[in-house]
């Protein structure tokens, strides 16, 4: 039987497309100038910014420790920034399709691998296109020569794209853990390896020097080629895939999507959960436990076994603290750990979330509202607690107090990062019932932006008495904050309940 | 006269200008059924919901075993066992492990045999080890009923239950709230299934869509 060409569906949906398009070209045009001019204008002075901030940098960093550690920085960013991208490249496909392709053009008898090799290859360049100006701007940053700069973005660049290009290939696999798939966890491990190092003041020369420029250069070569091997393969690649290896992602985008336009950052964090259930499907049952309130508390325990990495990530993240430290951080340690805890507490936080966005799960348990949202957060809260109190070792690196006094910084530290964590999870949706103001991208609600730093408000604030009055005192303000935080946060009734 | 365990009296809930729910009086008394029935918009769900405490009425009274309704009271939370359309479940725990949640959460007398026994019952033994993301909407709505069975209970609410139900599902739904009336237990229930209608309730409910 003849595959039917896909040019020639490109062309009809191409058509279809354009006979119902509402936009003048004039009008597209005019919304391409104001893109392309906003990006200009907004990209120059954020060029300016960070030459302004490197020129700093050379004068205020001018110890061997902090030398060392402003070096590796762009490969801290980078780094992180690859993991980050790598296992969103993996949550969605790399190569994923809208679920009107999945069921519309995916059953036809269409060349697979001519249809979706496009996607393949768009998700290859995306990967290089979002890369490149982070590692140009955090090699600014670190003082990099403009030679070594362009070999440094160029190299991080291929080496995003060719790591996408693999998680394609670990798509078409047959469900098997493949050798890619680890990409994500290895940047993230390297990172942490990178900051250990900073934090022992032992932080590698790794800046691309002259001596090693061909090194580099060869390295730089060998990754573009790999993603041309890649952007050549795709073709293979694509024809490989499953509609199950395709369709899950595309169902991801548009609800991600969805939930980004409404700055609704919490329900992009539930579809995420969701799809991460629903790649799982099934895992094996842990049952038993404490009767009463504690079976709620023991759940959480349950996840925490279901889902190590996410221990591992606390711990691992212990390191972040300590460089800060090791750097001359000083009082800004107790920010940074606060921070941390903040970030690292949301995925956590899962039950609260559950318990909070509607008011069926919470109904069925025999409690008072306060105390299933308060059962929900006892297990984080543990776990932040003790990461702030391992902390308060890297607080007596910069801070010369008691070692009473320490611990309850690196307390009420983890304390305040639970408080913001809390807030985040448990933040109310943009309400689009209320009065809208007017903007130029329509009728916006009131609390729509401050969506956006909802949990950096809390803990700024939790981290406020520490950083004015770095002491037991302090310290003491700054629990009080953080419980009246989340007593508000666990008594407040929800409208839907 | 047997004690109501349940009883409403002028019940009132307006939306704006709009009334959806005016002066309904309602006993269910320990072994009895109450099944309200009535077109899409008559203020069904609206009535469960005042009735559970879920949505605040404007006018009248909800009494549960003699004592006023504070569906914040852990008492009554112990009492009532409510399975609306909205239960969210915990996309990370298992079908097994939510039932077993509510069992041990309600202290529920050898927690582990009943949740199995229950899980037989609905279907399900073959998805214990499912996330609910991964069952049909047909098991979830067996997961939602589940979870009202595997808790001691003194009044059972559901609201609309053969929803999403085959034919098997709505024949165990039947024999299952029987039980429940012969256990000596009351049920209040919003329904459009005529044959549900007919096999539990003692007192048929009729609401009108407001004019």
């Amino acid at each position: 039987m003849r595959h039917t060409e896909s040019a020639q569906l490109w062309a009809d949906v191409r058509h279809w497309r354009r006979s119902r398009r509402t936009l003048a070209l004039g009008e597209a045009l005019q919304d391409l100038y104001i893109g392309v001019f906003a990006v200009l204008m907004l990209g120059s002075m954020l060029v300016s910014v960070l030459v302004n901030l490197s020129e700093s940098g050379d004068r205020a960093c001018v110890a061997a420790d902090c030398a060392a550690a402003r070096a590796l920085l762009p490969w801290l960013v980078v780094g992180l920034l690859l993991a980050v991208l790598w296992s969103l490249a993996r949550m969605v496909g790399p190569v994923a399709v809208s679920p009107g392709m999945a069921s519309w053009l995916l059953p036809s008898p269409v060349d697979r691998g001519e249809l979706l090799r496009g996607r393949a290859r768009g998700a290859a360049l995306l990967a290089s296109g979002v890369v490149a100006p982070v590692a140009a701007g955090a090699a600014t940053l670190a003082g990099f020569g403009i030679e070594t700069l362009v070999v440094f973005t160029a190299c991080a660049a291929g080496v995003a794209s060719y790591g996408v290009g693999l998680l394609a290939h670990a798509q078409a696999a047959p469900r098997t853990a493949h050798p890619a798939c680890l990409l994500g966890p290895l940047s993230l491990v390297a990172v942490a390896a990178g900051l250990a190092a900073i934090a022992v003041s032992r932080a590698p020369e790794v800046t691309p020097s002259d001596e090693l420029r061909w090194t580099w250069l060869v390295a730089t070569v060998a990754a573009w080629v790999g993603v041309a091997v890649v952007l050549v393969r795709a073709g293979a690649v694509t024809a490989r895939l499953r509609r199950r290896d395709v369709a899950p992602g595309g169902v991801l985008v548009p609800g991600r999507g969805g939930a980004l336009a409404t700055l609704d950052l919490a329900l992009m964090f539930d579809v995420l959960v969701a799809h991460d259930a629903s790649r799982r499907g099934a895992v094996r049952p842990r049952r038993g436990g404490p009767h009463g309130v504690a079976a709620l508390v023991w759940r959480d325990v349950i996840r925490l076994r279901r889902h190590p990495g996410r221990a591992a990530l606390l711990v691992g993240s212990l390191v972040v603290p300590y460089a800060v430290a090791a750097v001359g951080g000083r009082v800004v340690v107790v920010l940074v750990e606060v921070l941390v805890c903040f970030v690292l507490v949301v995925p956590l936080l899962t039950a609260l979330r559950v318990l909070t966005r509607s008011a069926g799960m919470a109904r069925m348990l025999p409690f008072g509202w306060g105390a299933t949202r308060a059962a929900a957060i006892v297990v984080p809260g543990v776990l932040l607690v003790g990461h702030g109190l391992l902390s308060a070792a890297a607080l007596h690196r910069t801070l010369d107090l008691p070692a009473g006094e320490l611990v309850l910084l690196g307390a009420a530290a983890g304390l305040g990062g639970l408080a913001a964590g809390v807030r985040w999870v448990t933040g109310r949706p943009p309400d689009y019932a209320r009065p809208l103001v007017s903007t130029p991208a329509g009728g916006v609600p009131t609390n729509l932006y401050g969506s956006v730093l909802r949990g950096f408000d809390i803990a700024v604030l939790t981290a406020l008495p520490m950083l004015l009055a770095p002491t037991g005192a302090g310290a003491a303000a700054s629990v009080l904050v953080s419980a009246a935080v989340l007593a508000h946060l666990c008594a407040r009734r929800e409208n839907s309940t | 006269m047997t004690q109501a365990v349940l009883s409403v009296r002028g019940l009132t809930r307006s939306f704006g200008v709009h009334r959806v729910l005016e002066d309904l009086d309602l006993d269910v008394a320990a072994g009895a059924a109450a099944v309200l029935v009535g077109p899409n918009g008559a203020g069904k769900s609206t009535a469960l919901r005042c009735i559970t405490g879920a949505d605040q009425a404007d006018a009248g009274t909800v009494e549960v075993l003699g004592e006023s309704l504070d569906e914040r009271s852990a008492t009554i939370r112990a009492a009532v066992a409510v399975v609306m359309d909205d239960l969210d479940f915990f996309p990370d725990l298992t079908v097994v492990e939510h039932l077993d949640l509510f069992a041990r959460a309600h202290r529920t007398p050898d927690a582990e045999a009943v949740v199995d026994e229950v899980l037989d019952e609905v279907g399900l033994t073959a998805q214990s080890g499912q996330l609910p993301v991964s069952l049909s909407s047909g098991q979830r709505r067996r997961l939602a009923l589940a979870s009202a069975f595997v808790r001691p209970r003194r009044l059972l609410v559901l609201d609309e239950p053969e929803q999403r139900l085959d034919q098997e599902g709505l024949e165990w739904l039947v024999s299952r709230l029987r039980a429940e009336k012969q256990a000596g237990l009351a049920v209040l229930l919003a329904s459009h299934s005529p044959v549900l209608v007919e096999a539990v309730a003692d007192d048929v409910v009729r609401l009108a869509r407001p004019a």
